[in-house]
């Protein structure tokens, strides 16, 4: 990642490039610094919504074209809204990078937000969260965020509650489209078979007219300093119980984000998400602890990367007679490991080595390499990328075993679990 | 038509050799990347069970790294681990497969490891006894989940109880919990061999040195006596294709299940295998009817039109056996009937009439223009390589295969979706909240 260029145009856009001559395709992203965290109350789905919105009509657009128009030169094209930004991209042909910016550039300011596209539209996420409520860990994950987070944003999910997603006006999602959607407000980031100097004067073309916009106030609240471990349980029909027991974690712009990369990766595996890992290595503590032994089907773990500060989080999906206490002290004794022993030097090593590799194989793509430079500059800077394998090389035992007592603490605790229960409620 | 890959994948550039115990390897040379891909494939899939036995390959697959004549489970993963390298086997209906990534200079490690599986598993009985609870579980899991209920049950009124594309690939709670280490242990024994098997390695390596790392290794796996051959597998698709009788009338089955708000419909039809003649019309027409876009001519109606769901796309499965060409949607129960009724008006239209000259254009182009993307990754370009082993496209293939699209008329999409939809008897299954009024 030593050849990113950076670029800026007059009104505020950022421009990240990377050529990458390896396959005649190219991929451009374009980030938006909205998502959950910028949703005042009763405005939960907002973003997502807009994002669905996107697609629809523009001044030029009708519904289906921008479909048409990628994958009619075998193209791809989608978008995705998290917590702290949204994101649409197209990756392409080398030769037809345009249509991505004449598209782009369209509903950066365009998007019409037909008052019949809406309501049609509202039915089609009111569905999407309905999906969504078929797994046991989306219900999960929704009690335990807003047990965690009584102020901050991140209390609430992505999609939106029902209540909201049911009351919100086309005028509310226009205006949040408003707030958010311009240059000043983006990031561009290009990565595949092109000339970057071509490319940006292209991307000026398309996008240097457009007024700068005055940066959104922040509706996020500082989340106060939770002082009193928390507890949730959800009682719902389910094939199996999930335990998800997390701990308030600091911002990623923190000192302290990399040793707890590093107390991730001794737990479960290599830094995931932005940065190329995932999944559970089988030989990880957690892993050893409850899946070789048979305790449990299956775990993970992973660190919030996120503008503000998030959670760091341990998921046990046990088998469907598991008993929940002895599975939620067990990972309370895996805590408690590292709170009391330093890992060896050896073990540090590893993780270093292990994170080189998985990454050098997930970010084989171009958009892959995309989505780490976007997502890590919507946190805090892409550079980060640059400087991972050094960051952790120079975290030391200590360091992990500090940040475990530093975070990984009682006062600091959420505990949610879901526990199947027959449609009364009743236990299974 | 021109894909516009960078990749030549074609009979000079993928060494193909045939090593000394019946084994096939295809090694395509990507100096580009720093790392290597390996995937197979071989026979024992589903086929080569019983519906007594339905599970029986799945779990045999998943146990057989869980300790060998020479390394542990836990050495097994150290190895792996310690060079952030990764090697997974599982089984699907009609073959078993692995997978494995790592640095180029790791592959020997992939090879190495792979063999010893495959050739030496103990099947130890304590880790049987825990990957069988782990599949207990995921069946547990599909039983609550609309879409795989849907999904199971569409396959099993389908193909009947006599074919192993009727029943799903991981079996039922029933049969997985009776299954012994024993039984896994006799289910290798018949079922892994080497004469099926096709290797393809892609990456930043030398193809004569790993013909010769895949001599050492996967070529020195020796049969067991009476194992399966390559000549079997294909008897054993030969039988799990046989063809059934169609119903006579549409069959509708609504699953309840308990806490769930929305509801999942699979309905679809018994389609064609991968090397009919009309595959590259049928993909045409697939992707005109339930792909192009966001779900093409059916996710138009569905989602963007009547606002009914958040997905609606069809799908026309290839494979070395006849597979449905089905449409799937996740809809609120209150508008099911409306979701199924727009589905089937979509189908019988393509079906009545060719697509227009425009729609016709941008599909095919879509079909071959995204092989470029396809081939981007070195797990792809493997992934490619075992497609065209499988279906015995040659290795030339992906220059032909322009063309092959290039060359399907606006008829040619009526004819293959009116030979497969045009029938009247549908198969419908719906999963999710108790529907009322039905």
């Amino acid at each position: 990642m030593d050849d990113v260029r950076e670029h800026a145009l007059a009104n505020g856009l950022a421009v990240l490039t990377r050529e990458v001559r390896t396959a005649p395709i190219a991929t451009f992203f374009i980030w938006y610094r909205v998502g959950a965290r910028d949703e005042p109350q009763g405005m939960s789905g907002a973003s997502h919504w807009v994002e669905h919105m996107m697609f629809k009509r523009t001044q030029k657009l009708a519904p289906g074209d921008i479909g048409r128009m990628v994958e009619g030169v075998g193209g791809t094209f989608n978008a995705f809204t998290y917590e702290d930004a949204t994101a649409y991209h197209e990756t392409l042909p080398a030769e037809h990078l345009d249509l991505a910016l004449e598209i782009e550039s369209d509903r950066m300011l365009n998007a019409v937000f037909d008052p019949d596209d809406v309501e049609a539209e509202r039915t089609v996420i009111i569905s999407e969260r309905e999906g969504h409520e078929a797994s046991p860990m989306f219900r999960l994950m929704e009690a335990v965020e807003s047990t965690a987070f009584k102020v901050h944003p991140y209390g609430h999910g992505v999609i939106g509650s029902k209540t909201d997603l049911r009351s919100m006006t086309r005028d509310d999602l226009f205006g949040h489209y408003q707030r958010h959607y311009g240059p000043g407000n983006a990031v561009i980031v290009a990565v595949g078979d092109f000339a970057t100097d071509d490319l940006v004067t292209r991307i000026d073309q398309h996008f240097g007219g457009f007024p700068a916009i005055s940066q959104p106030t922040s509706v996020a609240e500082r989340e106060p300093a939770q002082d009193e471990a928390r507890r949730v349980e959800v009682h719902h029909p389910g094939p199996f119980p999930v335990l998800m027991l997390c701990h308030h974690t600091p911002e990623r712009t923190h000192a302290d984000c990399a040793p707890l990369l590093v107390l991730n990766a001794l737990l479960s595996g290599p830094p995931s998400g932005p940065f190329g890992g995932g999944g559970t290595l089988r030989t990880s503590r957690l892993y050893q602890r409850f899946v070789a032994s048979g305790i449990a089907a299956s775990v993970g773990a992973d660190v919030g990367v996120n503008i503000d500060p998030s959670l760091h989080r341990v998921v046990v999906i046990l088998h469907p007679s598991g008993a929940p206490e002895p599975i939620e002290e067990a990972v309370l004794d895996e805590i408690r490991r590292l709170h009391d022993e330093a890992p060896s030097q050896a073990e540090l090593d590893r993780v270093v080595r292990q994170t080189y590799a998985k990454r050098a194989i997930a970010l084989e793509s171009v958009t892959a390499q995309a989505v780490q430079l976007g997502m890590l500059e919507m946190a805090a800077s892409w550079r980060l990328a640059q400087t991972l394998t050094d960051d952790l090389r120079r975290v030391t035992p200590a360091d992990v075993q500090r940040v475990a007592r530093t975070y990984l603490r009682e006062p600091a605790r959420v505990t949610g679990w879901f526990l199947p229960a027959a449609a009364n409620g009743a236990a299974a | 038509m021109t894909s516009g890959s960078r990749h030549a994948i074609n009979a000079d550039s993928v060494a193909r050799h045939t090593l000394q115990n019946g084994a096939t390897l295809l090694v395509y040379p990507n100096p580009a990347s720093p790392s290597v891909a390996i995937g197979a494939y071989h026979a024992a899939g589903a086929v080569l069970e019983t519906r007594e036995t339905a599970g029986l390959a799945s779990l045999t697959a998943d146990a057989l790294s869980r300790g060998t004549q020479y390394r542990t489970y836990l050495e097994f993963s150290e190895e792996l681990d310690r060079v952030g390298a990764s090697l997974a086997f599982h089984a699907d209906t009609e073959y078993a497969a692995l997978g494995g990534r790592a640095l180029a200079e790791d592959l020997e490690l992939l090879l190495t490891l792979s063999t010893d599986v495959l050739a030496n598993p103990t099947f130890p009985n304590d880790e049987v006894g825990r990957v069988r609870e782990q599949t207990m579980t995921v069946l547990a899991h599909a039983e609550d989940n609309p879409g795989s209920r849907a999904s199971r049950r569409f396959r099993e009124l389908l193909y009947g109880p006599s074919s192993p594309n009727g029943w799903p690939e991981d079996g039922y709670a029933a049969t997985v919990r009776e299954f012994q280490a024993d039984d896994l242990r006799k289910f290798h024994a018949r079922a892994y061999a080497p004469g099926s098997l096709v290797l393809a390695a892609v990456g930043a390596v030398d193809p004569p040195a790993v013909r010769d790392l895949a001599e050492r290794t996967i070529g020195a796996w020796a049969p067991a006596p009476g194992a399966v051959t390559k000549s079997g597998w294909r008897e054993a698709l030969a039988a799990a294709d046989a063809p059934r009788a169609a119903p006579a009338e549409p069959r509708r089955e609504d699953i309840a299940i308990e806490g769930k708000t929305q509801t999942e419909f699979l309905l679809g039809w018994m389609g064609i295998r991968r090397t009919d003649p009309s595959y590259y019309a049928t993909i045409v027409a697939n992707f005109i009817l339930g792909q192009l876009g966001l779900g093409g001519r059916i996710g138009s109606n569905v989602r963007d039109t009547q606002g009914l769901a958040y997905h609606a796309s069809s799908y026309a499965v290839p494979g070395l056996t006849r597979q449905p060409w089905s449409i799937r949607a996740g809809i609120n129960p209150a508008n099911v009937d409306r979701a199924i009724e727009a589905s089937l008006k979509e189908a019988r239209q393509l079906a009545d009439t060719p697509p227009d000259d425009e729609e016709l254009r941008l599909s095919k182009q879509a079909l071959v223009g995204s092989l470029p993307l396809r081939l981007e990754r070195n797990d792809g370009i493997a992934n490619i390589l075992l497609m065209m082993e499988r279906y015995e496209l040659g290795l030339d293939y992906l220059g032909v295969y322009p063309d092959l699209v290039d060359a399907v008329t606006a008829d040619d999409v009526r004819d293959a979706t009116a030979a497969v939809v045009a029938n009247p008897a549908y198969t419908l299954v719906t999963a999710g909240p108790e529907l009322r009024g039905v």
